[in-house]
Formats: structure tokens, sequence, C-alpha cells
């Protein structure tokens, strides 16, 4: 249950809450529904994968102010602006902020399953990301310092016997200690070494964006 | 007009009392004399004159001769009867034919006096003599006078006739007068103009079947219920202000009049005097108005519908939404075979629902943007505000405004024309939405009717910032606006819409807290429910009653 991804309702008129809802049920995705943005926000759980589907027109906290407050978590579910009558700089707003897409109702019923798929395939890849780069980060803690300088020194391209050199020591003892860094990251290759290492690079900060 | 100048009937009287009052002096006078007359001949002395000619006829009972004659000329002042005395000599000297010439009267005498001719006679009774005389010329000069006077008051009577006629014809209102069996005593021209019928035709016939027989919806006006006829039978004057005259060929024309009874000098009532206008044109002119009014509103509310299209469209863009949404994922449900009928009834549910809910939106601006005849009936008040908030829904939502209503005790029903008070609401509604859009304060507007004797008093209550400085008072008047893209002329017509319906819009304002609009209704009476006609009527039958109270100066 935790892990299925959840489609989240936002929106103040009940019957268009529901029938989202009904619409959501009728392609199997289960989905939660909420009256306002705070009641949303009081139930935020970075933790749960899904996407959220979001009025414009609410009374006390617009959409769009929702999805500004969102932008400032690290981790959260995409955000598909529904909006009963958008204009241009409301949708800029949107999108600048990272909306998967921008609705006007009525909506085509396909049109909103299309985005509340993409928005779910594209947390699930920001999530894998996420789950990756913590797990990468995970694996790094196992390092020794010397194991850490020698991992800084392979990503900096430089060769064992420039690596022994550096650090003074041995080109057998870096050997070793490559082996092991391979190992305590978990990568077969010099190749799957680098890419772990460019994911962790900017800190996962790319991916917070989602495209 | 007082009764007492209205014509013939009255100046006849008068007339006849002082051509009494001049015979009568003469009379009189002539009664003095026919009694004063005997009592100087009969020879009582009573002056000295008098006294000496005794005298004399006593000493000299013979024939007085020429000297005493000259004697007494003098004394008396007769110069001219020597000469007829002389003849008289004569004839008494010719022998015994003197005797008999002279009568009883010589033979009663002595019988050797001589006999007693016309100059005792006159100087006897001369007094008498001249006293009838000049009662002969007083008699003439005074009955030539009766004459003159009563020819000036002939002519200064058919002067003050032609001048009233004159006047009556002169003025242009129609003028008539009835007797107690309700038959014209005279009309004048203003009336002969606008009913079509000659004065000849209409006076001595029943007025009421000439101009006055059918009312307005057709039915046959009864002699009973003529104001006219009532007048003279109470002696009350009265005032009708929405009444119909015909005219000769048939056509009828909208007249307002008033009746006054005619009173004779005794203060009896011998008729009644109608003026009576006709006011076609000032009908006209006032139906000119109120339809100009009514198209201002009706201007002024396509307007504000305008201004709030965009709120409206999304208020029928929720329904349509879910019912598109619903529909979709019941299909949906249908065909990956998930659907029970209970979910699909249920969703089918749903849908007609929001369809019927869309569709009670669409009806409310249909209704709101009908131009209607600004009529005045019996409303719920629910119902007005129900309409005002399905319109604003969409408008507080986006402001953040939420909408309450509350409806007192015995406040649920007034009389209004429907449209124009959720018009009036609406404008109120809206300025506090408005007002309150910047602030962070709560913010609410709340519909409030509640009793207020005999009348419902309707609030508008925001919690906005309260007016601005400024007298309030100006706040109603056209085109003064508060706003950077308002015209000015909400609060106006809406201030006009509720002088229509007879009260005044006010507003209470606390800087801070919020304002409050405000204005009274009249309650709508459990009798009065869907019926308006009666309510016109109750207002027909209260016209007469405040004139009675009130007649009208100068009449």
């Amino acid at each position: 249950m935790k892990n299925e991804p959840t489609v989240f309702i936002v929106d103040d008129d009940d019957e268009v809450r529901e029938a989202i809802g009904l619409l959501m049920e009728s392609v199997g995705l289960p989905s939660e529904r909420f009256d306002s943005g705070w009641a949303y926000l009081a139930c935020f759980d970075p933790a749960r994968p899904g996407c959220l589907v979001l009025d414009v027109r609410m009374r006390q906290m617009s959409g769009l102010e929702l999805q500004e407050r969102l932008v400032q978590e690290p981790i959260h579910p995409p955000v598909i602006i529904i909006t009963g009558h958008g204009d241009v700089p409301m949708a800029v707003r949107a999108v600048k902020n990272g909306a998967v897409d921008f609705i006007e109702k009525p909506f085509n019923d396909q049109a909103l399953l299309d985005a509340v798929q993409r928005a779910i395939d594209i947390d699930a890849e920001q999530r894998g990301h996420a789950l990756e780069i913590a797990n990468i980060q995970t694996r790094m803690e196992r390092l020794t310092k010397r194991e850490r300088e020698v991992l800084d020194q392979i990503v900096a391209g430089k060769r064992n016997k420039v690596i022994a050199a550096d650090l003074s020591i041995s080109q057998s003892t870096v050997e070793a200690h490559r082996a092991k860094v391979m190992e305590k990251l978990e990568v077969r290759s010099l190749s799957d070494l680098m890419r772990a290492m460019l994911l962790l690079e900017p800190s996962g900060g790319k991916a917070k964006d989602g495209l | 007009m007082r009764p007492g100048a209205v014509p013939q009937n009255h100046s006849q009287p008068l007339f006849a009392a002082s051509v009494r009052q001049f015979l009568l002096l003469p009379l009189l006078l002539m009664t003095c004399i026919a009694v004063a007359a005997p009592l100087a001949s009969d020879g009582r002395p009573l002056i000295g004159v008098l006294n000496h000619q005794g005298d004399a006829f006593a000493e000299q009972p013979g024939t007085p001769t020429a000297d005493d004659l000259t004697q007494a000329s003098p004394d008396h002042g007769l110069p001219i009867i020597p000469i007829r005395f002389d003849a008289i000599e004569s004839t008494t000297s010719a022998g015994q034919t003197g005797e008999s010439l002279n009568g009883n009267r010589a033979g009663n005498r002595a019988g050797n006096q001589a006999p007693f001719t016309l100059h005792d006679a006159l100087s006897r009774y001369w007094i008498a003599v001249l006293t009838g005389i000049a009662a002969l010329l007083v008699l003439l000069v005074l009955v030539s006078r009766v004459l003159h006077l009563n020819q000036r008051l002939s002519r200064a009577n058919t002067r003050l006739e032609r001048r009233q006629q004159l006047i009556l014809d002169s003025v242009a209102e129609g003028i008539y007068g009835v007797d107690l069996q309700g038959r014209a005593t005279f009309v004048n021209k203003a009336m002969e103009r606008m009913t079509g019928w000659r004065s000849e035709e209409m006076i001595g016939n029943d007025e009421h079947e000439i101009i006055h027989h059918t009312r307005a919806d057709g039915e046959p006006h009864s002699r009973d219920d003529c104001p006219v006829y009532t007048t003279f039978r109470d002696s009350q004057p009265r005032f009708v202000d929405d009444d119909l005259f015909w005219r000769r060929d048939g056509s009828s024309f909208p007249v307002e009049y008033s009746v006054t009874p005619i009173r004779d000098e005794r203060g009896v009532t011998i008729g009644s005097v109608v003026v009576f206008r006709d006011i076609t044109d000032r009908r006209k002119a006032a139906e000119r108005i109120s339809r100009h009014e009514a198209e201002q509103a009706h201007f002024s509310r396509m307007s504000t519908l305008g201004e709030m299209a965009s709120g409206i469209a999304h208020e029928l863009n929720q329904p349509l939404t879910a019912i598109t949404t619903n529909a979709r994922a019941c299909v949906r449900m249908i065909e990956s075979d998930r659907a029970t009928m209970a979910s699909c009834s249920n969703v089918m549910t749903k849908i007609a629902e929001q369809a019927e809910r869309a569709g009670e939106v669409i009806r409310q601006i249909r209704r709101f943007i009908r131009k209607e005849q600004p009529e005045i009936s019996a409303t719920a008040v629910d119902e007005i505000f129900e309409t005002v908030m399905v319109l604003l829904r969409e408008e507080a939502r986006r402001t953040g405004v939420i909408l309450y209503r509350q409806i007192g005790l015995g406040a649920d029903r007034v009389m209004a024309q429907r449209t124009q008070i959720e018009q009036v609401l609406l404008n109120l509604a809206r300025n506090a939405i408005e007002a309150m859009s910047d602030q962070q304060r709560e913010r609410r507007v709340l519909l409030l009717a509640r009793r207020d004797g005999d009348k419902v008093e309707i609030r508008v209550v925001d919690t906005g910032p309260g007016l601005g400085k400024g007298s309030p008072e100006h706040l109603f008047e056209p085109f003064v606006t508060t706003k950077a893209q308002g015209l000015g002329v909400g609060l106006s017509i809406s201030n006009g819409i509720v002088e229509a319906h007879g009260g005044r819009l006010r507003v209470d304002s606390t800087a801070g807290i919020g304002a409050t609009f405000y204005f009274s209704l009249e309650c709508a009476s459990e009798d009065q429910d869907q019926d308006p006609a009666q309510h016109q009527h109750q207002n027909q039958n209260q016209a007469p009653e405040i004139a009675a109270q009130q007649p009208r100066p100068g009449l």
C-alpha cells in the first residue's frame, strides 16, 4: 500500500473532487481527496509515491500557492494543475514551478489520465534516482578515509601509477584499495563507478526538477 | 370657487331683496305723510302762522277784502292768488249760484257768512298739499332711482354671469356641476372640448351615464359607487387620482378629479361640482420614466452580469466538469467490467444532480437578466437570497469570502419586485466582497432579513474596512465612486430601486469593523400571497380616504 502510487486530488468543489476520484478508481488508481491545500499539507508525506491533481481556484490557498510551497520540499509528487479558465500567466507560473501538465476544465478524461500516468512515471523515476543516490551515499559511508582518497583520484581520471605516486603508496596498494572501493560501492566496472559518482555529484539537485 | 358664487339660483334672491328694500322706503315715507297731513289740516294751532290765520277767519267772517288779501299775501307768500280770488268774488256776488257752487261747506257755516273758497282751502290745507306734492316728487325720484338700480343690478348680474362663464371657460380643467338627481347643471368649455359632448347635450341629463358609465376594466360603473354622487350624499369633498371618463366618440381618457359639494346659503347641499383634468400626458410621462428606469436597471443588471461572467462561467464549469468526468469514469468502469449496478446508478444520480445544479445557475441568470415589468408582489426572501448567493458563489470563492444568510422570524415574505431587489443585494454584496479583497482579517458577508414592525429590514453586513471619510449620503448619488474602475452608478441605481419600493437605502459603517447597508420592504401578509392585484386594489381604495382628510386648497 505504501509503495503504490496514489493520486492526491485537491479541489474544494466536492462534486468535481469526487468525480476525479471516481475516474481514477475506474482505471484502478488509488486516490486520496482533500478539500483544501492546508488539508493536503497536513497529511503530506514525502515518502508516498504518486502525483497531485490540483485545482487553481480554491478558497483559502490557491493551487499555485500550494505548488510553490511543495517546491520548497526536497521531494514531492509531481503536480498536475486543473483550472476552470486558465490564462497564459497562470500556465507559465505553473510550468516554471515544474507542473507536469496544465489542464482546463471541463477536461477530456483521457488527457487527465495520460497526464496522471506521466506524472506517476516521473515520480517513480524521481524516486528511483533518489533511491539510487541514497544507496550510493550509504555505500560511500563504508569507505575508509584512504579508500575515499583513492576514489577521488580515480574519479579525477588518474592512473594507478600516478595515484600511487601522489599518495606515496605502492601501486599494488592502490590496486587493492581500488578493488575494495569497487566492492564496497557494489559496482562492477569503472563506467558503473563513474555513473554512480556523476549521480552523486550535483547532490541530487537536478533530480528535484523532475524534467 | 365657493358654492355661493355658483350661478343664477343664488344671485336671484339677492336681487329680489334689494328691490324690496328700495320699494319699502318710499312706501314708508308715504305712510308717514298720509298720517301727518290730516293732523295738520285739523287746524290745531301748532304754529304761529296758523294761529294768526285762524284769528283772521274769526274776526272777519265775511268776504276777505283785497286788502286782507294783499295783507295776507306777503304773510303767506302767495302772490298769484288775488287774480283767482277776483273770479271767486264775482261768482259769489252773482247770487245764490255762488252758494250752490260752494256747496254745503258754505251752507254749513253761518248762513250769512261768505262761502268757503279755494283760497280758504288752500290757506287752510296748504301744508297738506305741499307735503302731498313733495311726497309725490320723492316717490317719483325714488321710483326712477329704483328702476335705475334695478337696471344696474340686472346688468351687473349679467356681467357676473358672463364673467363666471368666462372664468369657467378659460380654465384648462373640465368643470361641471350636478344637482341632487345627478343631472348636469352647468359645464365649461374645457369639458366640452375634452369629452366631445356639447353643453346643451349634457345640461339637464344624467352626467354619470354620459361620461362615467364604465370602469377601466370594462365593468359597468354603478351610480351608487360614483364619487361625484357620493359627494352630494355625504357632503364630503374628495379627490380621485385615478379614474376614467368617456368621450362622445366612445373612447376614454384617464382623469383625476376633485368633487366638492355645492351648498346653498343655508348650508344645505344642493349638488356637487367636479373639477377634472385629463392626465393622459402625465400618465404617459410617468410610464416613460418608469420604462426608462426599468431599462436603466436592466442595463445595470446586464453590465453587472458581464462583470461577473467569468465567475459565472466557472460556476457552470464545475458541474459540467463533474458530469463529464463522472460519465467517463462510469463508462470506463463498465468497459473494464468493474462496475456494479449499484455504483453505476449512484454515478448516474450524481450526474443528474450536477446537471440540475448547472441548470439552476442558468435559470437564475436568465431570470436575473429578463426584462420585467416592475410589478411588486409577495416574494420569498429565501429565494432572493438564493439567487444572490448562486450568482456570487464563485466570486466569493475566488476572493476567499464566506457568504452567510439569515432570515428572522416573520421576515420570510416581502412585497418586492424580485429581480430588482436581487439586483440591489447583488450590488451591495459585490461591493462588500470587493472592499474586503485586500484584507487579512476574516472576510464575511451576511445577508440578513429581520422583522421590524410591519416591515422587513434587509441588511448586507460585511467585515470589511468600513467606508472611507466623507458623508455617506453622497454614496447614493450617481457617478460617485470610490473604486478605480467604478462608474458610480451601482449604489445610485440600487437606491432608486429601493425608493421605488417605498424605502430608503441607508448605511452604517465603523472603520476597521465593517459596513452595513440596509433598507426596509413591506412585509407580505398571508392573504397577499400570490395576489398582486389585490394589493393594487387596496392602494386605490386608500387614495380617496387621504384626499377626504385633506381637501385640496382652493376648492
